[in-house]
C-alpha cells in the first residue's frame, strides 16, 4: 500500500509534454483517480494522456495538487449552502490564483475537466471575489464582455431588478 | 488572445454568480444576456426554495389596536402544493422565454401560507383577558373552525376599522418560544372598509369554499377581491372571508347608508406573501443566524 501510494506516474499534456507525477498527488484528480482504479496497474506505466489541457496549466495543476495532496478528501455532497456563499480563500491559494485571467480561465476549466473539486471552488472564488462589489460596467470592462442589450431592454430590467424597494 | 470569462461554460458562471446573496445579484443582471440569463435560473430556483422556508417559521399578528396586548401571535402553515406547483410551472413557462421581462415576472410569484389556531397557553392567556370582562367585539375569537377568526365591530359612525398586521420570519430556538433570529417581512394596517365587510359578507354566500381547485372566472374575481393588502408593495395580505358574528343580536346587515353599528367575524383564510420578499427576508435571517453562531463560537477565546 505504501509503496504503492508513492510510486510515479506520467501525464501527457496536449501539446505532447510528459510530466512525472506522484501518484497521490495525481489522484487529487477525481478523473484520474477513477481511471487508476478502473485500469489498475497497467496505467502507471503507460503515460496518461490529458487531451483538454496545456503544459503550462497541467504544470499549474500540479503544483497546486502538491501541496494539498495532504487534505482530506472533500465528502462527496459537502453542497451546504453556507459553504458555497462564502469567498474567503486560505492565503496561499489566493497566492497561487494571482496569475493572468487566461490563465485562470484555464485553470476552473481544467479542474472542472479533472474532476478536481475544490481546486475548481477556489477558481469560482478568485473570479467571484473579482465581480465583487463592481458595476455592470466595470464587469464588462474587467472581462472584455460585450453588452448585448438594447436601451430598451435595459431600462426594463433596470426597473425589474429593484426587488427591496421597500428600505 | 483575448481571454474573456465567456470561455466559461454556463454551468460554472452559475457555480460563481452563486455564490453572491440575491440583493448582490440582482444589480448584476444588466452586465449581459448570458449573466441575465444565468441569473434568472439561479433566482428562479432560490424562490422555488424559498417558499418552503426551510427551517424557519412565518408569524402573523394582527389585531385591532384596542387589543394588542391580548392578541396572540399565531404561526402559519405551508399551503405547500399550492404555491409550489405554481412556482414550477411558472418556471417551465419562463424557461421557454428569452424575454428580458423575467425578473419582472418572477416579482409577481406569491407564496400561500394558512394561519393557524393559536395553541393552548396563549388560549388560556386569552381565556384570562376575558375574564376580567375584556371587550371581545375586536378581538380573536373561538368559534369552532379550522380558520383563525377575528372579529371586527364598526360603530355607527365608523367607516373601518383597523387591523395592524405584522409579519416575521422567525427561526426557532430548542425551546419554543425562543427565536434564534427573527426577521420582520412586513408591517402595515389593513384597513376593513364597511361596504367591503357588507359586499364580502353577501357574497360569501354565493362562494362557499373560496380555496379550490377548481375555480371559475367568478370565483377568482370573488378570491382577489378578498384578498386585503397590509403594505402598498402589496409583499403581505389576508385572504378574509366574512361571516356573521353569532353572538351578537342587534340586526347586522347594514346597506352604505345605513348609519347601523355592525359586527362581523372574519375568517384569515390565507396569508399571502410575495416570494422574492421571502427570499430576501430569508437571506437576511440567515446572516442573522451566521453572525450569532460565530459570536459563540468566539466566546471562550476572548
Amino acid at each position: 500500500m505504501a509503496a504503492e501510494k508513492s510510486s510515479i506516474i506520467t501525464l501527457q499534456s496536449n501539446d505532447g509534454v510528459s510530466i512525472d507525477v506522484d501518484r497521490q498527488v495525481a489522484e487529487r484528480s477525481m478523473l484520474i483517480k477513477n481511471m487508476m482504479e478502473d485500469l489498475g496497474d497497467e496505467a502507471i506505466s503507460t503515460a496518461v494522456p490529458i487531451p483538454n489541457v496545456n503544459e503550462s496549466v497541467l504544470k499549474k495543476v500540479i503544483e497546486w495538487c502538491e501541496h494539498h495532496k495532504n487534505d482530506p478528501q472533500p465528502a462527496q455532497d459537502d453542497d451546504s449552502d453556507s459553504r458555497k456563499k462564502t469567498t474567503d480563500i486560505e492565503e496561499w491559494d489566493q497566492k497561487f490564483m494571482q496569475v493572468d485571467q487566461e490563465m485562470l480561465f484555464e485553470i476552473i476549466l481544467a479542474s472542472n475537466y479533472l474532476d478536481i473539486k475544490p481546486l475548481l471552488d477556489v477558481g469560482c472564488k478568485t473570479v467571484a471575489n473579482m465581480i465583487k462589489g463592481k458595476s455592470p460596467e466595470e464587469i464588462r470592462k474587467t472581462f472584455n464582455i460585450t453588452n448585448d442589450f438594447t436601451p430598451e431592454e435595459e431600462e426594463q430590467i433596470r426597473r425589474e431588478n429593484e426587488w427591496a424597494e421597500d428600505r | 488572445m483575448v481571454a474573456t470569462i465567456v470561455i466559461l461554460p454556463n454551468e460554472i458562471l452559475s457555480s460563481i454568480l452563486s455564490l453572491f446573496s440575491t440583493t448582490a445579484l440582482l444589480p448584476l443582471t444588466l452586465t449581459s444576456r448570458c449573466f441575465y440569463n444565468i441569473i434568472v435560473q439561479i433566482l428562479q430556483t432560490r424562490l422555488f426554495n424559498a417558499s418552503i422556508l426551510s427551517g424557519h417559521k412565518i408569524i402573523l399578528e394582527c389585531f385591532h389596536p384596542s387589543a394588542k396586548v391580548f392578541t396572540p401571535y399565531l404561526f402559519v402553515d405551508n399551503l405547500g402544493t399550492g404555491s409550489c406547483d405554481h412556482i414550477e410551472s411558472e418556471s417551465r413557462m419562463l424557461s421557454k422565454s428569452v424575454d428580458t421581462d423575467r425578473l419582472g415576472k418572477l416579482k409577481s410569484f406569491y407564496s400561500h401560507f394558512r394561519p393557524l389556531l393559536p395553541d393552548e397557553i396563549h388560549m388560556s392567556r386569552r381565556r384570562r383577558a376575558s375574564s376580567w370582562g375584556f371587550d371581545q367585539s375586536n378581538s380573536l375569537t373561538e368559534i369552532q373552525s379550522e380558520y383563525v377568526c377575528q372579529n371586527v365591530h364598526l360603530e355607527s359612525h365608523e367607516l373601518f376599522s383597523q387591523l395592524c398586521t405584522l409579519t416575521n420570519m422567525v427561526r426557532e430556538g430548542q425551546k419554543p418560544g425562543i427565536f434564534l433570529s427573527s426577521v420582520a417581512i412586513s408591517g402595515g394596517v389593513i384597513r376593513v372598509w364597511r361596504d367591503w365587510l357588507a359586499e364580502r359578507y353577501a357574497s360569501s354566500g354565493k362562494f362557499s369554499t373560496l380555496y379550490s381547485r377548481h375555480n371559475t372566472m367568478d370565483k377568482e374575481e370573488e378570491s382577489r377581491k378578498c384578498l386585503l393588502w397590509a403594505d402598498p408593495r402589496e409583499n403581505v395580505g389576508i385572504r378574509i372571508r366574512v361571516m356573521k358574528r353569532e353572538d351578537v343580536e342587534s340586526p347586522i346587515l347594514a346597506g352604505p347608508d345605513d348609519e347601523a353599528s355592525v359586527s362581523y367575524t372574519l375568517q384569515y383564510e390565507e396569508l399571502v406573501i410575495r416570494t422574492t420578499q421571502l427570499l430576501l427576508m430569508l437571506e437576511r435571517s440567515n446572516d442573522q443566524v451566521g453572525s450569532t453562531a460565530r459570536g459563540v463560537i468566539i466566546g471562550p477565546w476572548s
